[in-house]
């Protein structure tokens, strides 16, 4: 049991440190990106005709992955007022019960993206004509993420118990 | 629909993270009504798919910078050097740096936090009562959803379908009331207090070298309104250049960023930014199941069937926007309010922008009713102080805040004239 959830928790610390480096490297272009759409139309008279649907996209990835970064550092807005009354016996069953919840809602989340996959496949985008299962896939792959941290939590919440 | 909004409540106070109760309470919705759960995954993705949202990440990050990289700490120095005379300089001090910060910032925690570590210390030095001073720091912070740019005021634009670049400019005069209020009631106050003892002038040549010194971070407020104003570009796109100008300032004059500092600002904004858009995700599918049974139509002709006064009307929104604004989260009040309470207020024929930094304001003096106000939580944090004593010293300066309030819901002209130049 102690061995399977320190194998979790360092794959999880290891995950965590490439989505992070990641979407750092994706926010910046983004920036860079929206910037220049402003140069090219003033400056240079052109414009960058892909440059909205291809930011809406990289935001998905953005807010979608940064939800598992935020999961990570456990920084998802709750209100603690009742929570932080129980014992501490408690409180580790109260999270363990809200890392089933987690898992559930994901699961389903998943399940509805995997219908979807096949009809997102054969469409394209409005400008980029790429397939719309590229931009869509940033739920899918943090709800794997997703799911994965949630595993990793119970088991070091279990492990923590004994 | 009682029961769904009764599974929400008790989730949210079990301690479940507001997004999953959120999502589970809309999970449950369409097992329900024999809803397809495919469509609670499409609608989550197009929830987010907007190029309006796009400006809260950047605006984060832009803030994130002009933090790290000093500019922050200069407004608070510029600050001093034109008020820091006065009696109760310090505290006056607090509210103009805020509403200098809230000018390049999108967020009232970040400013509070901001300017409060900047400025509590000192004020405790110079004894001023720490309640006292996690107080108006406090209040002064609240300001930066009001004055533009604002990240709840990109949110109610993009809820309600008005133009972020008009609802930035509704802003505007609204937060210059509501500093000018906090700042007359710090003068009131300090008249009595044992604060600032000796007698000091203003000092041109001090005001001169902040002023040069803070240039620089003074040009964002700028290039994010002129740019929106002047048609250059779009209010996402000013986040980006925003972003863009405070790496560069931060980097190349100040050469205080490292790139550590960097790393770790943009991976805090990143964080903070997409906890709220995740809510917004998962909100619109709710929203949207909620519309589909016509629950909107029936909470806004409740209200219509208490009062048909305008006035009256008018008042009663305000006060249950104040009582929820104390108990629920600023980023899903509005997700779950405004399409009640916009279309509502548009058959009254209120303009939307008033509508706007109506709601907007009732958030901003939530963020300061204890016991969930979270600039009060992070002012009393710096302070050391217990939430009694704040919730005491608040007082005053939430009184303040309710008649600017009244001000801005009554008085039309201060949130529509600027937007009507333009």
């Amino acid at each position: 049991m102690n061995k399977i959830a320190s194998f979790f928790s360092y794959i999880s610390n290891m995950m965590n440190r490439q989505i992070s480096l990641f979407i750092v490297i994706l926010i910046f272009l983004l920036a860079l990106l929206l910037s220049l759409s402003v140069f090219y139309r003033y400056v240079l008279n052109d414009s960058i005709y892909w440059s909205g649907e291809v930011a809406r996209y990289m935001l998905a990835y953005i807010v979608f992955l940064g939800s598992t970064m935020a999961h990570k550092h456990k920084e998802h807005i709750r209100i603690d007022m009742l929570f932080s009354y129980l014992s501490n016996k408690n409180k580790k069953n109260v999270d363990i019960v809200i890392s089933l919840f987690f898992i559930s809602f994901w699961i389903i989340v998943l399940l509805g993206c995997i219908k979807l996959f096949p009809l997102f496949m054969m469409q394209t985008t409005a400008t980029l004509g790429i397939a719309y299962a590229i931009p869509f896939s940033a739920l899918p792959i943090s709800a794997v993420i997703w799911i994965f941290y949630c595993v990793n939590d119970i088991l070091t919440l279990m492990v923590k118990t004994k | 629909m009682i029961f769904l909004l009764i599974l929400l409540i008790t989730l949210i106070l079990f301690s479940v993270p507001m997004f999953l109760s959120i999502g589970l309470s809309t999970t449950a919705a369409f097992i329900m009504s024999d809803l397809p759960l495919f469509m609670v995954a499409q609608k989550m993705f197009d929830g987010v798919n907007s190029y309006v949202l796009l400006a809260v990440p950047l605006f984060m990050l832009a803030g994130g910078f002009m933090d790290q990289g000093g500019m922050s700490r200069r407004l608070v120095a510029l600050s001093e050097s034109l008020v820091g005379h006065f009696k109760g300089g310090l505290a006056i001090t607090s509210v103009l740096s805020s509403m200098l910060f809230a000018g390049v910032s999108g967020s009232a925690a970040a400013d509070t936090a901001a300017v409060g570590s900047a400025l509590i210390p000192s004020m405790k030095k110079k004894g001023y009562n720490k309640d006292f001073a996690a107080a108006i720091v406090a209040a002064g912070g609240s300001i930066g959803v009001i004055i533009p740019p604002s990240i709840p005021m990109i949110i109610f634009a993009f809820i309600a379908n008005v133009s972020v670049g008009k609802m930035f400019l509704a802003g505007i005069l609204p937060g210059i009331l509501i500093g000018l209020s906090l700042i007359s009631v710090v003068l009131f106050k300090s008249r009595n207090l044992d604060i600032d003892k000796e007698d000091r002038q203003f000092d041109f040549e001090k005001f001169k070298i902040a002023f040069k010194e803070s240039a620089w971070a003074l040009g964002i407020p700028f290039i994010v309104v002129g740019g929106i104003l002047g048609g250059i570009f779009t209010a996402t796109e000013s986040a980006a250049v925003a972003v863009v100008y405070a790496l560069f300032v931060s980097v190349v004059i100040y050469k205080e960023l490292t790139l550590k500092k960097i790393y770790k600002a943009a991976v805090s904004s990143i964080k903070i930014s997409s906890v709220i858009l995740i809510i917004i995700s998962i909100a619109t599918v709710f929203s949207w199941y909620l519309s589909m049974n016509n629950v909107q139509e029936l909470l806004s002709s409740t209200f219509l069937s208490l009062t048909d006064n305008k006035l009256l009307l008018l008042l009663l929104v305000n006060i249950f926007l104040l009582v929820m604004g104390t108990f629920v989260e600023t980023t899903a009040s509005l997700i779950l309010f405004v399409p009640v309470i916009a279309p509502l207020l548009a058959s009254l024929g209120i303009d939307p922008l008033t509508s706007g930094v109506m709601i907007v304001t009732n958030l901003a003096i939530g963020m300061l009713t204890p016991p969930l106000g979270i600039c009060l939580i992070v002012s009393g944090t710096i302070a050391e102080s217990k939430i009694l004593g704040i919730s005491k010293a608040i007082l005053p300066f939430l009184i303040v805040m309710i008649i600017d309030l009244l001000l801005i819901t009554y008085v039309p002209f201060l949130t529509t004239y600027l937007p009507s130049i333009y």
